[in-house]
Order: structure tokens, then C-alpha cells, then sequence
């Protein structure tokens, strides 16, 4: 069978080679039937991939020790959902997976436009044919998928750690960000080489951008709640460089989503949509090079290897190649730029592109400052948490008040004296709840200042809303419901959106609520407690089970009591595997929308002894809950958002 | 057994990829849209947005009445020449059309487009200077490109 | 050909199977008797509750040079062999009544520039934290010079157009589209 998938890659790397450069030669000699081969090969590259990808599935279920990569990411004892996470746990893995991908999302942009923008697809497919050639040339020399070893008699299995939900769908949905931003690239480098430079290519791909942006800030989501539940710190974001590399791809591409509104009305800001979509797609490549490469060390890393280079050697190409079209087009990239007055919505878009690619800027600073400063001082620095926490919030913050002032802002010219009387109410609103914040507020300014402005955008929001209905209701004479309903369909985009803003605001409270963490050690004997918060912990033994005969399973029994009454027997345990020489923590996390009551069992003597002395390391978190339910939220916004007119239907 | 699974898996990816260029593919029927018109529809459409924008912001009281009505009244008249140019630009194309198609008659078209041109009998596009045209074989006008 | 090879995986299966048991002893035997595991051994790094705030203050300060990549105070590692011998050493410091700079110099001295977990804001290193607030604040200076260029250029270009007389059909036109439009 591997010798089929080997086949199909191969297959597919020539096809692909083909179908970068034959449209190209279609379009010079003005070769339809070119172009319609170019489109076949898309599909035909599709097949071939979702055949190898289906092999490899198959030998993990099959557990064909015999390839190499299932070898070393199952085993038989892995259960069946981890077994086919299994298949982009590794690096070459999620090389297939990754070419898996683009193949399918190439084959959707072809039928999207059998027969519109026919003038881009040319150099669509061909600019997505090169991508995909990067991913096949990396398997068919580097990173081989299917290659055979002498089978033994039983796989290495899956790393425990990503034995978690969190982990199963961390991967594909960062992937599937990454991997979307390939196609609004592609319309614009299309657009830029054939020099029609109008709106086309942004409208084309706003569901695309929409679509990618959403997946990012998923694959992000689930990266931090797998760090939550399975590392154990009681943390979920640590600024480590990999987390940071895919951070900055969500601040460029959440500043285009919005710089794309101003080209859509005004015609202009063309340079810049075309560098902000540039920067995002480089920027996801830059990710990749990172993870990769092993140059920098992170949980994150694929471990080391010459795979990162080739993504480095890409990441330059791609710099190159587009800042040459955009150069070489500047003249007529330059629009007449022109506003009604500085006071609009314009402006403050303007400024809030300004504050995400600031921050994206000050997080790739931070990334990179350890290497400059050696360069120039020739002194090792470290540029840890500490340092991204004190420069982000405060550039977070700003971006979170424009959120809440932003829709208060008329497009074109707002009135200084409308502006204040939109302004009051919020104004008033987040002053009241401001000052019955102040007794938390002492101690923590900047989570005050928060919490404040939060209620300020929630109350901006819910303003904007009401008060479009009511107008709808007047001009139409329809009921509160009905009014709202029709105003969110009719305007799916801006209502849309202003649910994921309502989703960025919970998980600003969210990771707000951090400030307010405390955290406790402590080695307790049986029958001992501890108390913490408002809880008290009793801890009533400890026990060895062993559920599978690779796995002991170590858990202590901690009795919960909160504010004097039992709540709940918590369980927090210690895995350890066969496999693995790490034993593995499972945290036991009661968590609540008030706070997150974490506990880790740290350790106990070895050799074991039921209802030995144990050690515990317990948390409690204020307000993380609210950080998933925000990634719902976005997720509802993000769903109405990408909604189809019907319109035209009916 | 793999062999014949490779053989057939490579023959018919080596088929669906070169069957369009062996069966000289049909050109597929465009939209040939004018491009000055695509243009001038997408600025429509931007006005249109600016105007709704407008209207909105105006009854949710973001925008003070005068200059609601300066602006509206501005993008208005900005729409309004967007329509007379769009509605020119078709008038001419629908002239243009007969005229060719009245030319080509004669053996003597002018093109609609620098680079291309349509011929006469099927409607495919084809290259300025071609002499036949490539799926019907009819002979195309010939043109000097400098007309 | 395909039949005989699963064949054999089968009995190898069954084989395995058997001989899993026979691992599972020796790991549990570890896991019971020796030491095998032996990091698990951990006692709480405990502190009088009026330290707390300086302990958590410091500790992260410093970087956790195990290479996890979080500060001392988050290493995630419930048995480092950095982190815990830092904790207990720096706990020792806070009880001796030492200062935050003679801790903090201590360490530095011990561990070099690095074990810093932000660098310090003063020399060259102060250009860390400068750098992204300079750069937003003079990007957000050039920004509104170009706005203003652009509606100045607007105020000047919009009375050309006033004048012009547009026909009827247009405005109908307009204002049926309109409608319909979105």
C-alpha cells in the first residue's frame, strides 16, 4: 500500500510543477485549453492526496508498523479517536495533512470560479500550484510519509501530552488558518499580475479571509485550552516564540478584515491591503519556519531538522516576489486617496490597523530581540512573558477602547456633537460600573481599566444594535423582534461582526481575570487539608488503578469544601506510561464562570504506597471560563457573518 | 496486484490532465466583460455602500442633519454620473457590437479590444493578428493593430 | 500475497499480546518497588504567607533555564531541576530579609544576564521596551499628517462637480436600485 501512497505523492509533485507553470504559458499564447488542463490537474492533485492521505489513515487503523511514521505515533493500545489524530502528531504528518488541505481548498476556489474572474485563475492555480509543490517537495526528498522500516512488534505510541481533546483539534484548525490565507494571497498576487487592480480580488476572497481568520483564532484557542488542561501550570498563554508566530498572522489578518471595508467603499488603501495580506501570509509561513526548524526551543518545536530551511528559503521567495509586484505596480496602486474629514469611521479604522500591526510588530520585536541584542551588544538577553504581558496590555487596551468607539463614529464625517451624545450613555455606563470595580481595582490598574472599558464596548454594542432597530422599526413599522431579525440578515457582515467584537470582549475579561490568580503547594498527609480562596481542600488518600495494561494511573481524592460545604470529591491524577518516561499529570479543574478551581497531585514517594503523603499544587483562576465562552461567541459571529444572501434566490 | 492499481492510478491522472489539451478544449463562454465597465459597476456598488452607510448613520444618530444631507446629496450626484457613464459605456458596446458586426460583414472590423478579437463566425476569442480562427477555422479580419 | 501477510501480522498480534503482559509486570514492579520514576518525589515548595507577594514578584523575574521557555514562578515541570532549586534558594533569600536588588544581583551574578526573564530597562536593553510604544507613536503622527493631507485634498476637488444637471432617469434609476440594494 505505501508504495501507492508514495506513487500518488510523487504524482501529484509533477502534476503540480505542471500546473504552476502550464496557465502561465496558456495565458502568454492566449491557450484556454491550457488553463482548463491546469484546473483538471487541481482536481486530479485533490485525488491523488486524499488517496495517500487515506493510505496513511488506513495503516494507523490497520496498525501497519511496518511505515515508519505510524511506528512512531501509535501503538496498539491508542485508542481509535487519537489514533487518527495521530496522523499530524508528527512532522510528516502534518506535512500530508497541510498539502491535504491546500489540494481540497484549491479544488473549492476552481469551482467557486468555473466562470467568473477567469482573467485571476490562471495565476491563482499557478500560485497555489507552488505552494503545494513546497509541501510535496518536502515529502517526496525530506520528509517521506510512507517510509518503511523493519516493523516491530509494537509502535512508540503517541506522546501522552497530546493524548487530549485540546490537541486533537489545536492542529487542524490552526492548519486550516494557515492554509486559507494561501488563497486570498494568490487573488492578490493575481491581481497584481494582471494589473486589474480594482476590488475584485478582495471581494472574491472576503469569505475566505473571513473563513481563515476564524480558524486562526480557533487553532489558537484550543492550543491555549490544551495548554490549560494538559501542562499544568495553571496558565494557557505563555508567549512562547511558536505561540507568538501564529499570534502575529491573527493581528495582521483581524487589521486586513477591517482595512478591506475602507477599499470596499472608498478605493482606496490598495498598497496597504495588498502589504497587510502579504505580511499574513508570510507571517504563517514564518510560523512554520519556526516550529520546524528547531531554532528556537518551545513545546511546539517538530524537533530539528533541514525542513525548516526549505520553509526559510520559501518565506524569502515569497517576500521577494511580492514586494516586486507591488513596486512594479505602485502608480497604479495609488489611489486618490481622500476623506470627508478626520473624525470618521475611516480614520479610526486607519488607527486601529495601526494598533494590530503595532502589536503584531511589538511581539515580533520582543521574538527577535534576544538575537539582535547579541548581534550588536554580543550579550544574551532573555525576552520572556514578563516583558510580551507589560508591552501588549497596554497597546491591548487601546485596541479594546476603539472596539467600543469605533462604531460610534459615522462613516465618512462624524459630528463632534452627535459623537458626544453617542458617547454619553456608554460614557456614564462604564463610569458607574468603573467605580464599583475600584474595591478589585486596588493593586491591579490595568485590570481595572479592563473591566472598565469592557462594560464601556459592551454597552457601545448593545447600543448600536437597539437603536438600529428602533430605526428599522420606524422607517418599516415592524415589531422589536422582527425588526432585529430582518437588520441582522440584511446587514449579516456588520452585525456579524459586532457578536465576534461582543466574543473579543469575554476573552479580554478572561485573561483579565488572570491578574487575580493565586496559586498554593502543599504536601499533605491523609486526613490533611489546605485551604485556598474560599476553598478548603481535605485529602482523603491515594491510589494506584491501571485502566490499560500500558497505563498506571496514580490519583488522589481530594474532598472540596467551599465556604464550609462539600461541593465535590476531586480527582486529580498522575498517568504514567509504558511508553513515556515523564509521568503525566491530568489536572482536576472545577470550573465555574466565577473561577477555575485547579489542582495538580505534583508528587508522592516512590516507591508507591497507597494513602501515601502527596503533594499538591492548586490554583484558582478568576474568570477563565469566559476566555472559551468568547471563542464560542466569535464562533456564532463568525457563523453569521459567512452567511449567503438568499436574497438573490428568492 | 500494486502494479495495476499504480498503472491505472497514473493513467487516469495523466488523462484527466491532458484531455483538454488534446481535445482542444472549447472555449468556455465568457462573460467577456468590458473591463472599463467592471470598474465603473464596482464604483457603483462602493457609492451604494457609502450611501446606505450614510442613511444608517444618520437615523442612529451618528451624523448631524446638515451634514447628512451635504454628503448624501454629494454621493448621490456621485452615483448618478456612475449610472449615466455605465449606461454610455453599455450604449456603446451594443453600437460597437453592430458595428463590427455590420464591418465584419464588410471584412473590416474594428476591435473592442486592443489585443483580442472575436470571430466572426463561432464568436471564440482570438489573438490579434491570428488569421484563422482556432476552433472554427473561419478566417478572421485582418487588422492592423495601430487602427 | 496481501492475505498471507495479514496472516502473519495476526499470530504476531496474538504473540505481542502475550508478551505485553509480561512488560506490564516490569512496569509496574518500577512504578512500585524502585526508583524509577523517582522525580515524582516532590515536596511543596512552602512559604509564610507574608513573603508570598515578593516570592511571587520574583520568581517571575527569573527565567526557568530548563528550557521550557516560562518564567520560574510557571515552569510547568513539577519536578524541575532548575525551577525548585531556584524557588527554595530564592525562599531562603526572602527569609534572610535580603533586598529585591541583592536577590536579584545574586542571581544575575550566578546565572548571567540570561536568567532575567525581561531584560532591563536601562542601556541598550531599555530599546526592547521603547522601540513598539516609539514606533506606534511616531507611525500614529505620520498617519494623521496623511489623513489631514487627504481631506484637505477633498474639500478643494467637491465643488467642481455641484453644478452639473443630471437627467430624471438617472435619479429613478438610482432610487430603485438603492432600494433593492443589499
Amino acid at each position: 500500500m505505501n508504495e501507492i501512497g508514495e506513487l500518488c505523492i510523487l504524482l501529484s509533485l509533477g502534476i503540480s510543477i505542471y500546473s504552476a507553470i502550464v496557465p502561465i504559458i496558456g495565458v502568454k499564447r492566449g491557450r484556454e485549453e491550457y488553463i482548463v488542463s491546469a484546473e483538471n490537474s487541481i482536481f486530479v492533485i485533490a485525488g491523488l492526496i486524499v488517496i495517500s492521505s487515506s493510505i496513511l489513515t488506513y495503516a494507523f487503523v490497520n496498525r501497519d508498523f511496518s511505515i515508519e511514521y505510524v511506528a512512531n505515533y501509535s501503538n496498539r493500545d491508542l485508542p481509535l479517536f487519537y489514533t487518527l489524530s495521530a496522523f499530524w502528531a508528527g512532522q510528516k504528518g502534518s506535512l500530508l495533512f497541510w498539502s491535504l488541505l491546500l489540494s481540497l481548498f484549491a479544488v473549492v476556489v476552481v469551482i467557486q470560479n468555473k466562470n467568473k474572474n477567469r482573467d485571476f485563475m490562471p495565476y491563482v492555480i499557478s500560485i497555489i500550484s507552488v505552494t503545494q509543490c513546497l509541501f510535496l517537495v518536502l515529502m517526496t526528498f525530506a520528509e517521506r510519509p510512507f517510509e518503511l522500516i523493519y516493523p516491530p512488534e509494537d509502535g512508540s505510541g503517541l506522546n501522552p501530552m497530546l493524548q487530549n481533546p485540546g490537541m486533537v483539534f489545536h492542529p487542524p484548525t490552526l492548519y486550516m488558518g494557515y492554509v486559507g490565507f494561501t488563497i486570498p494571497y494568490a487573488f492578490a498576487m493575481a491581481s497584481l499580475l494582471t494589473g486589474h487592480l480594482g476590488n475584485v480580488w478582495i471581494k472574491t476572497t472576503r469569505r475566505w479571509t473571513i473563513f481563515s481568520w476564524f480558524f486562526l483564532s480557533m487553532g489558537n484557542l484550543f492550543g491555549a485550552w490544551w495548554a490549560y488542561r494538559v501542562l499544568g501550570w495553571g496558565g494557557y498563554w505563555a508567549w512562547d516564540p511558536v505561540e507568538n508566530a501564529s499570534f502575529m498572522p491573527w493581528l495582521t489578518g483581524t487589521a486586513y478584515l477591517h482595512s478591506v471595508m475602507i477599499q470596499e467603499r472608498r478605493d482606496m488603501l490598495k498598497v496597504w491591503n495588498m502589504v497587510l495580506i502579504v505580511l499574513t501570509f508570510s507571517l504563517t509561513i514564518f510560523g512554520t519556519f519556526l516550529t520546524r526548524s528547531g531554532v528556537i526551543q518551545s513545546v511546539h518545536s517538530f524537533g530539528q531538522g533541514p525542513v525548516g530551511y526549505y520553509f526559510l528559503v520559501f518565506l524569502i521567495i515569497i517576500i521577494l516576489f511580492s514586494s516586486y509586484l507591488i513596486i512594479n505596480n505602485i502608480s497604479i496602486l495609488k489611489s486618490n486617496n481622500e476623506l470627508d474629514s478626520i473624525i470618521s469611521r475611516e480614520s479610526s479604522f486607519l488607527f486601529n490597523n495601526l494598533i494590530l500591526v503595532g502589536a503584531a510588530f511589538a511581539t515580533f520585536w520582543g521574538t527577535m530581540f534576544p538575537l539582535i541584542s547579541e548581534a550588536i551588544k554580543g550579550e544574551k538577553v532573555t525576552v520572556g512573558p514578563p516583558f510580551f504581558n507589560q508591552v501588549n496590555i497596554p497597546i491591548g487596551l487601546a485596541l479594546l477602547l476603539l472596539v467600543g468607539i469605533c462604531p460610534l463614529i459615522a462613516w465618512k464625517k462624524a459630528s463632534i456633537s452627535n459623537f458626544k451624545r453617542n458617547f454619553l450613555i456608554p460614557f456614564i455606563v462604564s463610569i458607574i460600573g468603573g467605580i464599583a470595580l475600584m474595591p478589585i481595582g486596588v493593586g491591579h490598574l490595568m485590570a481595572w481599566l479592563s473591566f472598565t472599558i469592557s462594560i464601556f464596548v459592551i454597552t457601545t454594542i448593545v447600543m448600536e444594535v437597539y437603536k438600529g432597530t428602533r430605526a428599522r422599526m420606524e422607517t418599516t413599522g415592524e415589531g422589536f423582534l422582527k425588526a432585529l431579525i430582518t437588520l441582522i440578515r440584511r446587514n449579516k457582515r456588520r452585525y456579524g461582526g459586532y457578536i465576534i467584537h461582543i466574543g473579543v470582549v469575554l476573552m479580554y475579561i478572561g485573561i483579565t481575570g488572570t491578574s487575580y490568580n493565586v496559586e498554593k503547594e502543599a504536601t499533605l498527609n491523609k486526613g490533611e487539608a489546605m485551604t485556598i480562596g474560599d476553598y478548603k481542600l481535605i485529602y482523603r488518600g491515594l491510589n494506584l488503578k491501571e485502566p490499560v495494561p500500558t497505563k498506571a494511573e496514580a490519583i488522589a481524592a481530594i474532598d472540596v469544601e467551599k465556604n464550609g460545604k462539600n461541593i465535590v470529591t476531586a480527582l486529580p491524577r498522575k498517568d504514567f506510561y509504558k511508553t513515556s518516561e515523564q509521568p503525566i499529570s491530568r489536572v482536576y479543574n472545577l470550573s465555574g464562570l466565577k473561577e477555575d478551581l485547579y489542582i495538580i497531585l505534583a508528587g508522592f514517594p516512590i516507591p508507591f504506597e497507597k494513602d501515601s503523603p502527596a503533594t499538591f499544587k492548586v490554583h484558582v483562576n478568576p474568570l477563565v471560563k469566559w476566555l472559551w465562552i468568547g471563542g464560542l461567541v466569535i464562533g456564532v459571529g463568525t457563523f453569521i457573518a459567512m452567511l449567503p444572501d438568499w436574497k438573490g434566490k428568492r | 496486484m500494486i502494479i495495476v492499481v499504480e498503472i491505472l492510478i497514473f493513467v487516469s491522472a495523466m488523462f484527466f490532465v491532458g484531455y483538454p489539451i488534446f481535445k482542444r478544449q472549447e472555449a468556455r463562454i465568457k462573460t467577456q466583460e468590458n473591463e472599463a465597465l467592471g470598474e465603473l459597476i464596482h464604483k457603483k456598488e462602493a457609492v451604494y455602500i457609502s450611501i446606505k452607510d450614510l442613511d444608517f448613520d444618520y437615523r442612529t444618530g451618528k451624523l448631524s442633519e446638515d451634514d447628512y444631507k451635504e454628503l448624501k446629496e454629494r454621493y448621490e450626484l456621485e452615483a448618478l454620473h456612475i449610472l449615466k457613464d455605465i449606461d454610455d459605456s453599455e450604449r456603446e458596446k451594443t453600437t460597437a457590437d453592430k458595428t463590427i458586426a455590420r464591418q465584419v460583414a464588410s471584412e473590416s472590423a474594428e476591435p473592442t479590444d486592443k489585443d483580442f478579437i472575436f470571430c466572426p463566425k463561432c464568436g471564440t476569442k482570438a489573438k490579434m493578428g491570428d488569421s484563422f480562427c482556432f476552433k472554427c477555422g473561419a478566417k478572421l479580419p485582418n487588422l492592423n493593430p495601430a487602427t | 500475497m496481501r492475505g498471507k501477510r495479514q496472516e502473519t501480522n495476526k499470530s504476531m498480534q496474538y504473540e505481542v499480546g502475550s508478551r505485553q503482559w509480561a512488560v506490564v509486570g516490569v512496569f509496574l514492579f518500577f512504578l512500585l518497588v524502585t526508583g524509577h520514576w523517582s522525580l515524582v518525589t516532590v515536596s511543596a515548595v512552602t512559604i509564610d504567607e507574608k513573603y508570598k507577594p515578593v516570592f511571587d514578584e520574583l520568581s517571575d523575574k527569573f527565567m526557568c533555564l530548563c528550557g521550557c521557555g516560562s518564567t520560574v514562578k510557571t515552569c510547568p515541570h513539577e519536578d524541575c531541576g532548575f525551577a525548585i532549586p531556584l524557588k527554595k534558594e530564592l525562599i531562603e533569600k526572602i527569609q534572610k530579609g535580603e533586598t529585591r536588588e541583592q536577590i536579584i544581583n545574586y542571581f544575575v551574578g550566578k546565572h548571567g544576564q540570561q536568567i532575567l526573564s525581561a531584560p532591563p530597562k536601562k542601556g541598550f536593553n531599555l530599546t526592547a521596551w521603547i522601540t513598539p510604544f516609539a514606533a506606534i507613536i511616531v507611525v500614529g503622527l505620520l498617519m494623521k499628517k496623511i489623513i489631514d493631507k487627504w481631506t484637505t485634498r477633498q474639500k478643494t476637488e467637491d465643488r467642481s462637480q455641484k453644478t452639473e444637471g443630471v437627467e430624471d432617469k438617472y435619479k429613478k434609476m438610482l432610487k430603485k436600485e438603492l432600494e433593492e440594494f443589499e
